[in-house]
């Protein structure tokens, strides 16, 4: 679990609560200077004709804005940057975990809680803002029988609650997965490789295995930030419009 | 096939070293994982306060530039190619209707060139005919007239001929009367007996 451990790199205490900044903000910094690189660069480009970089930017924005006009519709371009912004730390901190010594920072529950409860709360405060006690009727799905009514809304409310719990929950659970895992495969092969004699063969399995893995784990990091980000889409949706 | 042994020898040799590098690490590390109490790290609550607060930091700074500056630009970009992709196919669209336009006027102005053309010949063969048809009257006229002056010559020729032909005859009367029968005519009452007969005769005819 050594891959997992917070180490500060610069101890700040501030009214008693440890603030201080470890390898993890080290890592959250890396990626908010990349990507702000990244599509500062492809920002300020402005050609007709993109470049590479340019495109990739261009690519990535269409992407969330696909997202957003298919999940909530014309009405979500007021939460593009929340969502973009979502997209970018997420896939950020799961791309910079496949490095080797880096620090993946979505794999802590601590983070991806931040990131749900920042959604979760951004739906109840600008849906009670705006729907005001209509909001409560996201509760009381059309067409159920009266007798049945308890039990529905109790079952609408504990989802609407697990809401964040599950979104981060899942984040985080993959990317401990998925690192776990690779470290347990090249453990068989250290394993292997510290038999001596010919155990050195032994070890080829577990690192092409590992070699698979990590190009699925680049795949996974991409599906969790584009999971995340449409599940964010889907839950904002309730802000915009209540279907019943 | 030799080149590729080699190499994946070379890799297996890398990856041994690297291996134990890699074991000797994971025991001593584990070895303080052991000492600091184990569990996994992401249940330490002593560091959730500082990952929030720079996890809450970083979006801020994100969504910030992002919204005020990264995505408006994109969306400027991408909102400028549009317009100026709409802008060239639109142009196209003009040029294309003009180039019929021209085409149409092309066509009309073939058609009429045709028409003027086709006009001026029908003129010209018309004129001819008419030339011809002058030339020949005139010719024709000429001819007539020519022919009917022969005509009217010859029947005057024919009349002076049928009168001589009666004086002959009235001449040759009297000198058949004088000579059969011994009769002294007068020559001027044969000729006027004669004159009758030929003009009963050709009465008759």
């Amino acid at each position: 679990m050594h891959q997992f451990q917070i180490s500060p790199i610069i101890p700040i205490e501030v009214g008693g609560w440890d603030i201080s900044f470890t390898n993890s903000s080290l890592w959250m910094l890396i990626g908010a200077v990349l990507s702000l690189v990244l599509l500062g660069v492809a920002a300020s480009r402005k050609s007709i004709v993109p470049g590479r970089i340019q495109l990739l930017g261009e690519e990535i924005y269409g992407f969330v804005e696909d997202l957003i006009t298919d999940n909530i519709g014309h009405k979500g371009r007021e939460y593009f940057p929340l969502v973009f912004t979502m997209f970018m730390i997420i896939i950020m901190g799961g791309m910079l975990g496949m490095l080797p010594y880096s620090f993946t920072y979505t794999s802590h529950l601590a983070v991806t809680g931040a990131l749900a409860f920042l959604v979760f709360f951004t739906v109840l405060m600008v849906g009670i803002a705006r729907h005001g006690t209509h909001f409560l009727h996201l509760f009381i799905p059309p067409g159920v029988p009266g007798w049945l009514l308890p039990l529905v809304v109790l079952i609408e409310i504990v989802s609407f609650i697990s809401r964040p719990i599950t979104l981060s929950v899942r984040l985080f659970a993959n990317m401990v997965a998925g690192h776990v895992l690779m470290k347990v495969v090249a453990g068989f092969g250290i394993m292997f490789a510290t038999m001596g004699g010919l155990g050195w063969l032994g070890s080829l399995l577990p690192v092409i295995f590992n070699v698979a893995i990590i190009g699925f784990e680049f795949f996974i990091a991409f599906i969790q930030a584009y999971v995340f980000a449409v599940l964010t889409c889907i839950y904002l949706k309730d802000t915009v419009e209540i279907a019943h | 096939m030799s080149k590729m042994k080699t190499v994946l020898l070379a890799m297996s040799f890398a990856i041994l070293h690297a291996g134990y590098a890699l074991a000797e690490e994971v025991a001593a590390h584990g070895e303080a994982g052991v000492h600091k109490g184990g569990g996994m790290p992401q249940f330490n609550f002593e560091s959730w306060a500082g990952q929030i607060f720079w996890m809450v930091v970083f979006f801020i700074i994100l969504y910030t530039i992002f919204s005020k500056a990264v995505l408006p630009a994109i969306s400027d970009t991408l909102e400028t190619r549009k317009s100026h992709i709409e802008g060239h196919v639109k142009a196209a669209e003009i040029l294309s209707a003009e180039a019929e336009q021209i085409e149409t006027a092309l066509k009309e102005a073939l058609r009429n060139a045709g028409h003027k053309a086709s006009e001026e010949i029908q003129l010209v063969e018309n004129e001819a005919k008419a030339r011809n048809h002058d030339a020949l009257s005139s010719f024709r006229s000429r001819f007539e007239s020519d022919i009917s002056s022969a005509e009217g010559r010859i029947a005057k020729a024919c009349q002076n001929a049928m009168s001589d032909m009666d004086s002959i005859a009235a001449d040759i009367a009297t000198k058949m009367a004088e000579k059969i029968a011994g009769i002294k005519a007068d020559p001027s009452q044969a000729e006027t007996v004669v004159r009758s007969l030929s003009d009963k005769g050709r009465k008759a005819a």
